[in-house]
């Protein structure tokens, strides 16, 4: 293009520091891109977590309001068939999602494996909901568990995050 | 048949003398309305007018500014609106006409004297109620009031 | 005098009835779970605002006998009512799925048979309603069933929350764990699902189905005024129920199943049951609405005949624009999309669309040729002055706030 005979040597010119410029801000920015990719990331992470919660914390109440015989069977069956479908969503969202650094890959692995193990009691929470009546104790334990799982990858993949985020994007308050 | 000005507007003609009756402004009180049959039913949108001058020249063969005076000979409705929104002229032959002496009244829509299903300009309303509506059961009937 | 009375009553009854829709189901619970009470303030604005739209477009079409559309076309021209048209359009086409879909979930609640399974089921019911049943008939079953949904406000009490803890979240402010950009996102959403554009349509033509003269003006005015708000009130225990069992256990709504839950707490099975019967009355009465408001704005602005009042071989295109338009809302389903996902953004592109349909009855409703000595009052311009301002600032806030938090994160 610059070559081409008739051109203005003001603009070639002009046009080559500019593009030097730019390429000088875009190295600048590299590293901090990917910084800010891991925070990104590692929020998203986060929010797919606290789906895995919700469709842990759904099912729990499903399994007592049957138990009690508040919550009519299909509606129980229903709102379960939705939990499990929200948590199997959760893991193949954090499954599928592109991270950089070797660090934010840990956390990563560490959320995934709480949000597969959330998937078994859910699945099982549905189970016990088409069974008889029987005692909920089990399923609800199991909940129990993967819901506190759930708290403690939360709880990392925040730290992360907080770590992962540069200096000049903290503004949102991390709880 | 009231009198009416029509046509574009020419803000270098001198002020129209006072005429006797009620006077209309082809965009505000004509364009857009709805046009109702004797019945009160919905025959269309007014989607453009045709004109011709006085003098028997007709707008489509020959520019007419505001200096000519020009009555409405038509109604029209159909593809011009089309041409309305995007420009241009769609032939002649595909003009749907309804002829000015049909109208009776002009208030917040245009009535006609006559019956929509009489007027060329409703046949695809015939044909979607004879090729598709109609067809379907229950079609021809008053909606039900009970059960 | 006591037939009247029945008259008013059976008015009101089915405006609190027919006030809620899918999106004012989901937004709230959504909201509820995730805000408390924090945005209950945008339900009060939203519901004012509806009563000002819905009693201007009743007048209007009181007094001058025609409809929303065909005012629009005249007065903007064919061109940029033809705009509108398309954009109403698209957002009320939007809104319908969201509603059908909704049906279906609905219908799944009380069937545990999957909701893709009811999507044409629930289309073909709505169909043949608009196709046989009477516009008043429609209107009052879908009303007094969707009444039903009383039980929400009804459970607030059954529950019997901390009401110092909940009146103190009333107050607008931002919860820690969210930001601001959300929180004004869901205002939007929540705003646009109090004041559908459909709603409009659906007014100002049913008041011509019904044939309306200024002598009904006073009791459609006591309708909107007295059914509205009751209607919000409904909107507001919808969030209360969500804010109260369902953001302490954490859990955010992304389904309707989760709406039951605090219904099946506070009142067991049967309060439970009577609910899914408002879900299912609530979400069918907006399907219809939806329904014949994409037949109204089509037909009105092409002039076509329109109306349930006619026999359908005397409105044929009305009613095949009605059916192509549950056809496609069918088809949209078909493709396994989320219903619920399409209500959250029904509500917001909703948002967007509002000052276009807002605009141009506020301008008619000034017009003494239309309106004769029933033009506005001064009371009545200056609110809806300030109520085009609200629907300005939130149309052109709602795409950049979604955008900026990924449709709420």
């Amino acid at each position: 293009m610059t070559n081409r005979p008739g051109r203005s040597p003001i603009c070639s010119r002009a046009v080559a520091p500019l593009v030097l410029a730019l390429m000088v801000v875009l190295a600048g920015c590299a590293p901090a891109a990917t910084r800010a990719d891991d925070a990104v990331a590692l929020s998203s992470v986060s929010d797919h977590l606290d789906d895995a919660s919700s469709a842990v914390a759904t099912a729990e109440l499903a399994v007592r309001s049957r138990a009690a015989g508040r919550l009519p069977a299909v509606t129980a069956d229903v709102a379960a068939d939705d939990a499990v479908e929200t948590a199997t969503g959760a893991v193949h969202g954090i499954g599928t999602l592109v991270i950089a650094t070797d660090d934010a890959d840990r956390v990563r692995e560490e959320a995934l494996d709480a949000a597969s193990a959330a998937v078994g009691p859910v699945a099982a929470a549905r189970t016990w909901l088409g069974r008889p009546p029987s005692p909920a104790g089990d399923v609800l334990r199991a909940l129990d568990d993967a819901s506190s799982t759930l708290d403690d990858a939360s709880g990392a993949v925040e730290q992360a995050e907080a770590e992962a985020r540069p200096e000049a994007q903290v503004g949102r308050a991390v709880p | 048949m009231r009198r009416t000005r029509t046509g574009p507007r020419d803000v270098s003609r001198e002020p129209e003398p006072r005429q006797p009756g009620r006077v209309l402004d082809a965009r505000l009180h004509l364009l857009d309305r709805q046009v109702l049959d004797v019945d009160g039913m919905p025959v269309c949108t007014l989607d453009d007018l045709e004109l011709e001058a006085v003098d028997g020249r007709s707008a489509v063969d020959e520019r007419i500014d505001g200096s000519v005076p020009v009555v409405i000979t038509d109604l029209l409705t159909g593809p011009v609106l089309g041409t309305r929104v995007f420009g241009g002229r769609p032939p002649a032959s595909r003009w749907h006409r309804l002829p000015w002496a049909h109208v009776v009244d002009i208030g917040t829509a245009v009535r006609l004297s006559v019956r929509s299903g009489d007027l060329d300009a409703t046949w695809l309303e015939r044909w979607t109620r004879d090729h598709i509506i109609g067809r379907i059961p229950g079609g021809n009937h008053d909606p039900e009031s009970s059960g | 005098m006591k037939s009247r009375l029945l008259t008013v009553a059976l008015g009101i009854l089915t405006a609190i009835g027919g006030f809620l829709d899918a999106g004012d189901l989901v937004t709230n619970a959504v909201v509820g779970s995730r805000f408390g009470l924090s945005l209950a303030w945008v339900v009060l604005v939203g519901v004012v605002g509806i009563c000002v739209f819905a009693h201007m477009s009743g007048k209007v079409a009181a007094v001058s006998g025609r409809a929303t559309f065909e005012v629009i076309r005249e007065r903007l021209g064919p061109t940029t009512a033809g705009l509108n048209l398309a954009a109403s359009l698209a957002v009320t086409v939007l809104t319908l799925v969201a509603e059908v879909g909704g049906i279906a979930l609905a219908l799944q609640l009380a069937s545990s048979v999957d909701h893709r399974l009811w999507v044409p089921v629930a289309a073909l019911a709505v169909w043949l309603v608009l196709w046989r049943v009477k516009f008043n008939l429609m209107e009052n079953v879908t009303g007094l069933l969707g009444l039903t949904l009383v039980g929400f406000a009804v459970a607030v009490f059954l529950l019997g929350p901390d009401w110092g803890d909940l009146a103190a979240q009333l107050v607008p402010q931002v919860p820690v764990q969210e930001s601001a950009a959300v929180y004004w996102y869901f205002a939007v959403a929540l705003f646009g699902a109090a004041m559908t554009p459909y709603e409009v349509f659906f007014f100002s033509s049913g008041g011509v189905e019904d044939g309306w003269t200024v002598k009904d003006l006073a009791s459609s005015r006591l309708n909107v005024m007295v059914g509205f708000p009751l209607g919000g009130l409904l909107s507001v225990s919808i969030a209360a129920c969500a804010a109260i069992v369902l953001l302490p256990a954490g859990i955010q709504v992304d389904s309707m199943s989760q709406l039951t839950l605090p219904i099946a707490e506070a009142g067991g099975t049967l309060l439970v049951a009577v609910v899914i019967v408002g879900l299912v009355a609530a979400t069918f009465g907006a399907a219809l609405e939806t329904a014949l408001s994409t037949g109204y704005t089509l037909s009105q602005y092409l002039g076509w005949s329109w109306g349930k009042f006619r026999r359908p071989a005397r409105a044929p295109r009305f009613h095949l624009a009605m059916i192509l338009a549950l056809v496609v809302a069918v088809g949209v389903l078909m493709t396994n999309v989320d219903p619920i996902a399409v209500t959250e953004y029904s509500v917001v592109f909703s948002a967007v669309a509002l000052p276009l349909t807002y605009l141009p009855i506020l301008v008619v409703a000034n017009d003494p040729e239309y309106m004769g000595e029933h033009v506005n009052g001064r009371f009545m311009n200056v609110l809806g002055t300030v109520y085009l301002f609200i629907l300005v600032v939130a149309a052109l806030a709602a795409i950049p706030l979604m955008i900026v938090t990924e449709a709420g994160g």
